[in-house]
């Protein structure tokens, strides 16, 4: 009797830690779900595009009707993956900027949704229009309009790529701030102690007080590194897209170096008052 | 049964007989120089000593008696086997085995040659935290443990996450959709 007792309590502890588990990374298995049927699209892009590559050499090279044939069925096809692609790729991003783990501001958050929504209903629009009789030019024609509007959106998925890794050193920041604000509440109680035993010594108070100093001139530092990071997105252009991204990124590394060198100090104020003076 | 000497003041009860003989003694007349005849005992009266001739005397041995208590036999340790023996017969097997073993390994045993490639692997140190500070009365206090330890795994976390996402840099497709 003792024994199944145990066996159903196991049963239904372990039903209710997987399924708390389960709910904390709701957005990273969507996002999981989202990014690997991203990447099937990818997938079949890639060989459509390689049909779509023999075929356009095939119709330049003999411009016979059976070519001209397969040059429109096969850019068609292509096109159409291509913008499978494009769709995917989106929702992978909006899914992104759901994880709970990232930081992001909630209106930077809902632009960019937006955004990547007004330009997945779009694309989803613009795709049912490829028709097998359109001819190789009008097939040119509807992919250079994807390409002007993919060009144009192109600022944006780098600034939402920046917000992304922003949002996890600022989630990192928030975390080391919570831990940061518990020291202080703990340090300040000690040193109200009247009891002998668990008093600090002055000097000891003052070397404690010099270096949570240290830390906000590193606080200073790292506000500094992510407004520098901020601003140097807004220089973002279509043609300069990637490396004023790049850079920024590299401004954030910078950042997220400042605040390991927060953690490492408050890590000493710890291990400071854990060794006894007597 | 009796059991004669050369002569009859010499006459000898080795075994079986109330007189016994020191055990210098019996070695002294069994390795005399001449070789024993147990197969034929000589039986002599008592009653009527016989004249020996000096000739014959000095052929016979000085004990030709039947031999009945041997020095060592290796027969005497197979026969009437008890648990007692074998004990002893594995003991002493072992203890020569262990003899002749050193022996070789000492005198003709050579070192082996390793062939293989040896493999020498980086020792991987183990952390471990080291105190060699005396502890103050905050050292165990849980919320102090409690903020060493938040820290520590945000530390962990940060260093080994990837500050870019790569997968998500847009993918690498084909606009340049056009036809001669």
């Amino acid at each position: 009797m003792k024994k199944i007792f145990i066996i159903i309590s196991l049963i239904f502890l372990f039903i209710g830690l997987s399924s708390s588990s389960k709910a904390q990374n709701v957005s990273r298995e969507q996002f999981s779900q989202i990014f690997a049927e991203y990447m099937r699209k990818y997938d079949e892009y890639v060989i459509s595009h390689e049909k779509y590559v023999l075929s356009k050499i095939q119709y330049e090279s003999f411009n016979t009707l059976s070519s001209k044939e397969n040059i429109q069925r096969d850019t068609k096809d292509m096109l159409y993956k291509r913008e499978e692609v494009l769709i995917y790729y989106l929702r992978s991003l909006i899914s992104k900027l759901d994880d709970s783990s990232l930081s992001i501001p909630q209106e930077d958050k809902e632009s960019y949704v937006n955004q990547f929504n007004s330009e997945i209903d779009w694309l989803n629009e613009h795709r049912s229009t490829y028709k097998v009789t359109d001819s190789p030019e009008i097939l040119s024609e509807k992919s250079e309009v994807v390409d002007t509007r993919f060009k144009v959106l192109t600022p944006v998925i780098y600034k939402c790529l920046y917000h992304i890794s922003k949002g996890k050193v600022v989630r990192y920041d928030e975390r080391y701030d919570s831990l940061y604000n518990d020291l202080i509440t703990l340090t300040e109680r000690i040193k109200i102690e009247q009891r002998d035993a668990y008093k600090l010594s002055e000097s000891k108070i003052e070397i404690i007080d010099r270096w949570f100093g240290e830390i906000g001139a590193k606080d200073e530092e790292y506000q500094k590194f992510i407004d520098d990071g901020d601003k140097n997105l807004l220089k973002i252009s279509e043609r300069t897209a990637y490396s004023t991204y790049k850079a920024s990124i590299r401004i954030l590394t910078d950042a997220k170096n400042v605040m390991l060198k927060k953690i490492s100090y408050m890590k000493e104020i710890v291990k400071e008052i854990k060794i006894s003076e007597y | 049964m009796n059991k004669t000497g050369n002569t009859a003041g010499e006459n000898k009860t080795v075994s079986g007989s109330s007189e016994k003989k020191g055990f210098s003694d019996v070695v002294k007349e069994v390795f005399a120089g001449k070789s024993k005849n147990t197969e034929e005992p000589v039986s002599v009266s008592q009653d009527a000593p016989v004249e020996a001739d000096p000739k014959e005397q000095e052929k016979k041995p000085l004990y030709d008696g039947q031999q009945t208590e041997r020095l060592y036999d290796i027969k005497d340790l197979t026969s009437d086997l008890t648990p007692k023996k074998i004990l002893r017969i594995i003991g002493l097997a072992v203890l020569v085995l262990a003899i002749v073993a050193a022996l070789y390994v000492r005198f003709f045993g050579k070192k082996p040659q390793n062939n293989t490639s040896l493999i020498i692997k980086t020792p991987t140190p183990t952390f471990f935290d080291y105190t060699n500070y005396k502890p103050s009365v905050y050292a165990d206090d849980p919320n102090f443990k409690k903020i060493d330890e938040g820290l520590n795994v945000l530390e962990r976390e940060a260093v080994s996450t990837p500050l870019e996402e790569e997968t998500l840099l847009p993918p690498p497709l084909d606009f340049d959709v056009v036809f001669k």
